[in-house]
């Protein structure tokens, strides 16, 4: 009896009812990245294509969506994404909209701003240039206006690193303009900004300013990139939370480069970084990604910010994972991606094609002209939507 | 004279036949007792059971009354999708070790390759492949031990997504290390 065996059985059944992916890979549609995406697009590459000069600024248009702005609406004016047939905008533009109340024997002013966040190249800066497309359509009463157009260093409490403003007359056709931006540095974050300044005496007054395109173009002394190579977006569920792994690095000692996750708040993840070629830190830090409301496309997206001097590649195979729950935990996913980085020929940048026509600087304004983050709307409402 | 001689031999291998043919039957006493107890070895829910899962839907853990049964139903992705610490394996025995067994009855078809159950024993895992029917060897839990249950799911990219289907499986466990019948 002492080697009897005894079995009992448990019976136990896993079931399985497979979902579509609650978390996709998007083609951000960047200048200088060729992106593959899998069938399910649940799966990625995307080669990038460093250069020496770097437009900063995602979706500079607005055309289809006020998808990655940020807009801070004023007392009286609003601020929309709105399609401006009668300028002849090229697909939807940022429109400033209000009217300023009468006040007897004073003056009433107001101001309201879109911006989007970006972040330098790791490079040595040696010029930048903002260009811009605007039109003021409607301005009545006793009412003066003013574009403005910035660089917000958000560090501390805030203020200009670099800003310009001019009189604006009501036109029927957009002016593009292109300004010398200085005083901007490395490897930074900024928020670029547009908006319009109004002042109004006794009447009072309507006025309809349209924002049909904002870039920052930065020239750097090495080769470099700085912007998505990937969006992501979340379709059902979620939150997920999210993080990069690397699972394989074939770099050249010259690569520099930076990987971070951001979501569309604008939250970043700490980075994966390569330094001289060698892996310094292997795997971003948790971020969270919610569905997108509905006028932004997409949950967040994966950047580079990278810095070579040959001509050589450097591929690196990471791993994108999400979890129901944070830290790892409930049902997790990994995703496969593959980032190829590829300067160009030496001296050929993609995008070299500017014409300066410089801006009438004038005195800043701190005062009305404060960017608050926190006090930001997230999106542009759209008008008459 | 010669009909008598031939009806004693009749009688004679009739006789004969019937104690060839006769049935003995003997009686001794045994005695079975049972005597039910309760199960040293218990399902329990691990930490990400009813938590929730891709979709907006839910990891659903059900266990039996007793906890000597498990269901199991998830929503798995393309690509791989892992669930950790579903369900926990419990000895509350605390004076025996067993010797744990899982066996595929009704495996999951073609299209799930490579799904997986993988039983975190402590100093290591053992993986059970859901889409073979068969007996893995998990190994002894120790008295009074736990392991932790996960779930790992590979859809390839590029096909239609799997229809839903159902693993039958069984926890055995013994106090032998015999194979189970």
């Amino acid at each position: 009896m002492a080697s009897a065996s005894v079995f009992v059985y448990y019976p136990n059944t896993i079931s399985t009812a497979p979902v579509a992916p609650p978390l996709i890979l998007l083609d951000p549609n960047v200048t200088g990245v060729t992106v593959d995406i899998g069938p399910n697009q649940t799966s990625g590459s995307a080669v990038v294509l460093a250069s020496n000069v770097a437009d900063l600024v995602k979706n500079p248009d607005f055309y289809s969506s006020a998808d990655q702005w940020y807009a801070q609406a004023g007392n009286y004016i609003s601020v929309y994404w709105a399609v401006d047939s009668a300028g002849g905008s090229s697909g939807g533009a940022a429109e400033f909209y209000g009217s300023l109340p009468f006040s007897w024997l004073s003056t009433i002013s107001d101001s309201a701003y879109v911006y989007q966040p970006i972040r330098t190249p790791a490079a040595t800066i040696l010029s930048a240039t903002l260009t811009v497309r605007y039109r003021l359509a409607t301005l009545t009463g006793l009412t003066t206006a003013y574009y403005v157009f910035g660089v917000w260093d958000p560090t501390g409490a805030g203020g200009w690193a670099w800003v310009t403003t001019g009189q604006l007359s009501t036109s029927s056709t957009y002016t593009t303009q292109t300004f010398t931006v200085t005083n901007i540095s490395a490897d930074r974050d900024y928020l670029v900004v547009g908006g319009i300044v109004v002042y109004s005496y006794i009447t009072g007054g309507t006025v309809d300013y349209y924002i049909d395109y904002m870039q920052l173009s930065v020239q750097t002394a090495e080769y470099t990139f700085s912007n998505s190579v990937l969006d992501i977006n979340v379709t059902s569920g979620g939150p997920y939370y999210a993080w990069l792994t690397v699972t394989g690095l074939n770099a050249q000692p010259d690569l520099d480069c930076n990987i971070t996750l951001i979501n569309w708040t604008s939250y970043r993840s700490t980075p994966i970084i390569i330094k001289g070629g060698s892996l310094v830190s292997s795997s971003t830090s948790e971020v969270v990604m919610p569905q997108p409301p509905s006028a932004i496309y997409v949950s967040g997206s994966i950047e580079v910010s990278m810095v070579k001097n040959t001509a050589l590649n450097s591929t690196i195979n990471l791993t994108l994972t999400y979890c129901t729950l944070p830290g790892g935990e409930g049902a997790c996913v990994s995703y496969p991606i593959t980032l190829v980085l590829d300067p160009p020929p030496s001296g050929i940048p993609y995008n070299s094609q500017r014409n300066e026509v410089g801006g009438a600087p004038v005195s800043p304004m701190p005062q009305m002209m404060r960017i608050d983050p926190d006090e930001a709307r997230p999106l542009l409402e759209k008008r008459g939507g | 004279m010669r009909n008598t001689k031939a009806l004693l031999a009749l009688l004679a291998l009739a006789a004969t036949a019937s104690i060839a043919f006769a049935s003995v039957f003997v009686y001794y006493p045994v005695s079975v007792s049972v005597s039910p107890v309760a199960p040293p070895i218990v399902f329990e829910e691990g930490s990400n059971a009813n938590q929730p899962d891709l979709g907006g839907n839910t990891i659903t853990v059900t266990l039996g009354a007793n906890q000597t049964s498990a269901s199991i139903t998830v929503h798995p992705t393309y690509q791989t999708t892992y669930y950790k610490n579903i369900t926990i394996i419990n000895n509350t025995d605390t004076a025996n070790a067993y010797y744990i067994t899982i066996r595929v009855n009704t495996a999951l078809p073609a299209a799930y390759a490579g799904s997986q159950l993988i039983i975190q024993t402590g100093t290591g895992s053992v993986t059970v492949d859901l889409t073979a029917t068969g007996d893995t060897v998990i190994g002894q839990i120790p008295a009074g031990g736990s392991w932790e249950v996960d779930l790992s799911f590979s859809i390839p990219e590029g096909a239609p997504l799997p229809a839903p289907a159902t693993a039958s499986i069984q926890l055995i466990y013994s106090n032998s290390a015999e194979t189970p019948p």
